[in-house]
């Protein structure tokens, strides 16, 4: 090909972030039908455009509630739930316990630390993406407390320069086409907001939501939904290598504890069949370990984090 | 560019379009060394003339596909060969625009999303400035940088499928 019909890094780069301008995006597209070196680099950056929209996804595990002075919404939330459960507590002792674990950044809270200062009260607490509103209210229902997190912008219909999940919420209650909320932004118990801007503020956190029980019987297990998360052969094959060192994890502890094997299990006298290499097993207990390795590979993708071989 | 964000935020990338590039195993570090090495080879003429027109993530991205690629074949050019970057040099002549222009509705035609080809019409061939045509759409200008990568995207994907058809 002519040097003037070459394709620059620079250019090819500009055209996909769809930087170029009408007379160079005409270029890249004729070249495209005489330059099969540049066809394939598309086609490989296409799948991995692709790859990354895939990546929409993603469990926002990581992001911070950080709204409210000092990034402390999701603390504020968690003493106001104490105080409604009428357990007694020192604000700055919650802000220091938070601090000191982690569970409060200089920039907020990451998602996944919601509600460990409850249970950190011995309050019974529960954490799901893609909940619904059927869901919180079912759980209000039960006189559960629910925090949720929503970017606060489209919660109020402000001015949005970024989507993102940065502001956690008590939900109080839901009427008609009202939720009505404690918000600690505002150190207002009853802020009502429309269901529909609460709805699209909402789905910026994946529907998160952390729900503190009030007894045994409402806790449901929710595992997070990993069916759109697909592996890699290379992957797979992690998959029997976790199964079996988890199975040896489980019988080095079980055998520190003194238990050893027996035909039935037996707690009294420690017993269990299954302390037997890993390759002993039946396959319907080797099937268990591969589905909890399976589903922990699964999960750490689905969280936003790549497993890449070295 | 750190050696840290070249060798460590940029590992799973390299990785991904190794894995596409080719179809037998590679040695990882070796090939992200040589990369290296050719980006910063003449006193890192290659990385000194980045002009900003992407994001760095996408011209790496691109840098690094046709690097694979070429290495592939064995036929990895002198950097000094590719002209550096010249605005004047890339208007194509007339007779070949109005081909392509052509050629371009039929790809708009095929391409799915017609809120994409709307985005492309906009900010490509009429010019329009991001934000306004962020106001237009009721979006946020990061949510339209999203958009315009997908619609770019997918205009390049019926281009492909275009090729496989007509065989052009």
């Amino acid at each position: 090909m002519a040097n003037k019909d070459y394709i620059s890094d620079e250019l090819l780069a500009a055209y996909l972030d769809g930087n170029a301008n009408e007379a160079e995006t005409l270029k890249v597209l004729n070249a495209i039908k005489v330059d099969p070196s540049l066809k394939e680099a598309l086609d490989i950056a296409l799948d991995l455009e692709e790859e990354e929209t895939a990546t929409y996804n993603i469990l926002p595990m990581m992001k911070l509630a950080a709204e409210s002075g000092n990034n402390i919404c999701s603390v504020l939330c968690e003493a106001f739930i104490l105080h409604r459960r009428e357990i007694p507590f020192e604000e700055n002792e919650l802000l220091a316990i938070a601090q000191n674990n982690h569970w409060l950044k200089p920039e907020g809270s990451p998602l996944h630390s919601i509600g460990q200062l409850l249970a950190h009260y011995d309050l019974m607490v529960t954490r799901n993406y893609d909940a619904t509103i059927n869901d919180i209210f079912a759980a209000l229902v039960l006189d559960n407390d629910v925090i949720v997190v929503v970017d606060k912008e489209k919660l109020y219909q402000q001015e949005d320069n970024e989507d993102a999940p940065n502001h956690a919420v008590v939900v109080r209650g839901i009427q008609d086409e009202y939720v009505s909320l404690f918000d600690p932004a505002l150190q207002d118990t009853d802020v009502n907001v429309s269901l529909s801007s609460f709805l699209d503020a909402w789905k910026e956190s994946h529907n998160y939501m952390v729900r503190v029980l009030q007894s045994i019987e409402d806790y449901e297990p929710q595992p997070i939904n990993l069916d759109d998360v697909a592996l890699t052969d290379d992957l797979l094959e992690l998959r029997e290598a976790i199964a079996e060192n988890a199975h040896d994890v489980w019988a080095t502890a079980r055998k520190k504890e003194g238990w050893t094997f027996g035909p039935e299990r037996d707690d009294t006298n420690k017993k269990h069949p299954d302390l037997i290499p890993y390759s002993s097993l039946p396959d319907s207990e080797k099937e268990y370990d591969r589905l909890m390795a399976l589903d922990t590979i699964k999960l750490v993708k689905k969280l936003g984090f790549e497993i890449v071989k070295k | 560019m750190t050696k840290e964000f070249f060798f460590d935020k940029c590992r799973p990338l390299f990785c991904s379009i190794m894995k596409k590039v080719f179809d037998y195993e590679v040695e990882y570090d070796e090939m992200v060394n040589e990369l290296y090495v050719y980006l910063m080879a003449n006193d890192a003429i290659k990385l000194r003339n980045f002009e900003y027109r992407s994001t760095l993530c996408q011209w790496l991205k691109v840098i690094a596909i046709r690097y694979f690629i070429n290495k592939r074949g064995r036929m990895i050019d002198d950097t000094s060969q590719e002209p550096p970057y010249d605005g004047r040099s890339q208007n194509a002549d007339t007779e070949k625009d109005m081909t392509a222009e052509g050629d371009m509705e039929r790809l708009f035609d095929n391409m799915p999303s017609k809120r994409y080809v709307h985005v492309i019409r906009r900010l490509i061939l009429e010019d329009w400035e991001p934000e306004q045509l962020a106001k237009e759409m009721n979006i946020t200008t990061a949510n339209l940088y999203n958009i315009k990568r997908r619609a770019m995207a997918q205009l390049t994907r019926a281009a492909l499928n275009d090729i496989k058809k007509y065989g052009k």
